[in-house]
Order: structure tokens, then sequence, then C-alpha cells
């Protein structure tokens, strides 16, 4: 068998799949796999399936309105230092077509005032080193950067 | 949402009998802890020792239940694993809810005693 002459040590996986939790659950189950195999430090991999998980709930939830009907695109690029992700639907864009901002709930509040959402941006801005949005043609684009070399 | 419950030192163990608390389930998880906890002792200890893996809309759930408890009633967290106890670091609910390493950590302490405990 040949070695492929790869001057850079990249792998990509491509994956798409329909827009629901079902779906979803399952995609990312097979990319957390395929990233075990190609060596994917197992502290990061906790950070990046929540990361994805929520990403790809938002896509659902959100861009598709919980419909069930339409695809997202999920690709990927891996070198040893920088992991990198695209996620592409054609759902309703972003409000504002902008990022949400980072800030975490205020939890000083009285227990029956406490929020039971608002972390999911929250928790995707912390754990990428990169993250970026663009609104091309009728189609969301998220792109997200995770560094393999550092990282809590 | 598979629960089981006991009862110890006047407080209810809820079991979480999965391994994930996610958008999946959240809403499900939510309606099954108010039907083991609505009526009960004031302290619930919420065994999370068999879930790996929790996302915005399971803390969410979790946060439901705890305010679903109602005045003057407790809702304790034992034995999360690390990516878990990482996103109630993250989202600071780690000063909200009391974190306990494990199930024993939770009922050593002299805290949240309902009726008579017994030292020992």
């Amino acid at each position: 068998m040949t070695r492929q002459r790869n001057p850079v040590l990249t792998d990509s996986f491509n994956i798409v799949f329909g827009a629901t939790e079902l779906e979803a659950r399952a995609a990312l189950a097979h990319l957390m796999e395929q990233l075990a195999v190609l060596g994917l430090p197992a502290h990061r991999a906790g950070d990046i399936q929540l990361v994805l998980a929520e990403v790809l709930n938002n896509v659902v939830e959100h861009a598709y309105q919980g419909s069930g009907q339409g695809e997202i695109h999920l690709h990927m690029v891996k070198s040893p230092e920088q992991l990198d992700f695209c996620v592409c639907d054609a759902g309703r864009p972003l409000p504002g077509e902008e990022l949400p901002k980072a800030c975490f709930p205020d939890l000083n509040v009285p227990t029956d005032g406490l929020p039971e959402g608002g972390f999911g941006w929250c928790l995707i801005h912390e754990l990428t080193s990169a993250l970026g949005y663009e609104r091309v043609e009728g189609r969301n684009v998220l792109t997200l950067g995770f560094d393999l070399l550092t990282g809590a | 949402m598979p629960l089981t419950t006991t009862e110890q030192n006047g407080a209810r163990i809820v079991t979480v009998n999965a391994e994930r608390i996610d958008a999946a389930m959240a809403i499900q998880f939510k309606e099954d802890m108010r039907l083991k906890t609505e009526s009960g002792p004031d302290r619930i200890v919420l065994d999370l020792s068999s879930v790996t893996f929790i996302d915005s809309s399971g803390l969410g759930a979790i946060v439901a239940a705890m305010k679903q408890l109602g005045q003057g009633r407790k809702l304790d967290l034992a034995g999360l694993t690390p990516m878990v106890d990482k996103v109630f670091r993250l989202t600071r609910m780690d000063t909200v809810f009391t974190l306990f390493p494990t199930l024993e950590d939770a009922f050593a302490s002299a805290t949240g005693g309902s009726g008579t405990g017994i030292s020992g």
C-alpha cells in the first residue's frame, strides 16, 4: 500500500444530516468516534462534544424552528494543533445576523428568578478559541476553532 | 427519564439512571422530577453519578427542578462527573447549588437536617 504524501498532518470529515434531535445526536456521536480514532486528547473531547451539541441544538430548535425539516452540514478539519468546524444550514439567520453576546446570566437573584436558559452561547464562547458567523446566500455559516495544544 | 428514589436521614435521594440529561430529554426530566419530589422531604439529593453529559438544556432542567420544589426545600447535587462538574462551574451554577463529590459526602456533613439526626 503506498503512503499518501500529505505534507501536512491534516484530517477532514464531512457529514450531512437532517435537522432533528436524533439525527444531530447520532451525527455528533459518529464525529466523536472519528475524533477518538484520530487521537483527539481526551480532555478536549468533552469540551468539543458540549459545544457542538449546543450549536446543533440551536440549529434544530431555532434555525429550523423545530420543524425537523432541512439539512445540516458539519465539516471538520483537524491538524495536531487545531480543530476547526464549520456548521452550515439553510434555516433562519441569527438575530441581527450576528453572534449573540457571551455573558453568563446573573445568578444573584431569588431562587424563583433563576434563569433556566441562556447558557448555551456562553458555553460556546467560553470553550472555543475562535468563533465566527456569516450569513451567505440564505445560509448560516458558523465556524468554530479549538486549540488542541492548550485548552482547559 | 429513569429516576429511582430512596430515603435516607430524612432526605430523599433521587438517582438519575441515565448517561445524559440533554435537549432531547430535558422536558421529560423536569416532569419526572416533579412527580418524584412534589411531596416529601425538604431536602432532595440528586445523584448524578451515572450522568456523563449535560448540555445547557439539561442544566436548565435541573434548575427548573429546584425551582419547582418551592419555598423552604433544597436540591443538593452529588456525584458530578468531570464534564458535568465543568458545566456547573463555567455557568457559576456551583454557587447556586451545593455540590457533593459523592453521595456519601452529601450525608457526611451536618447540613440540611430535618428531624433528629443521629451523630456518628
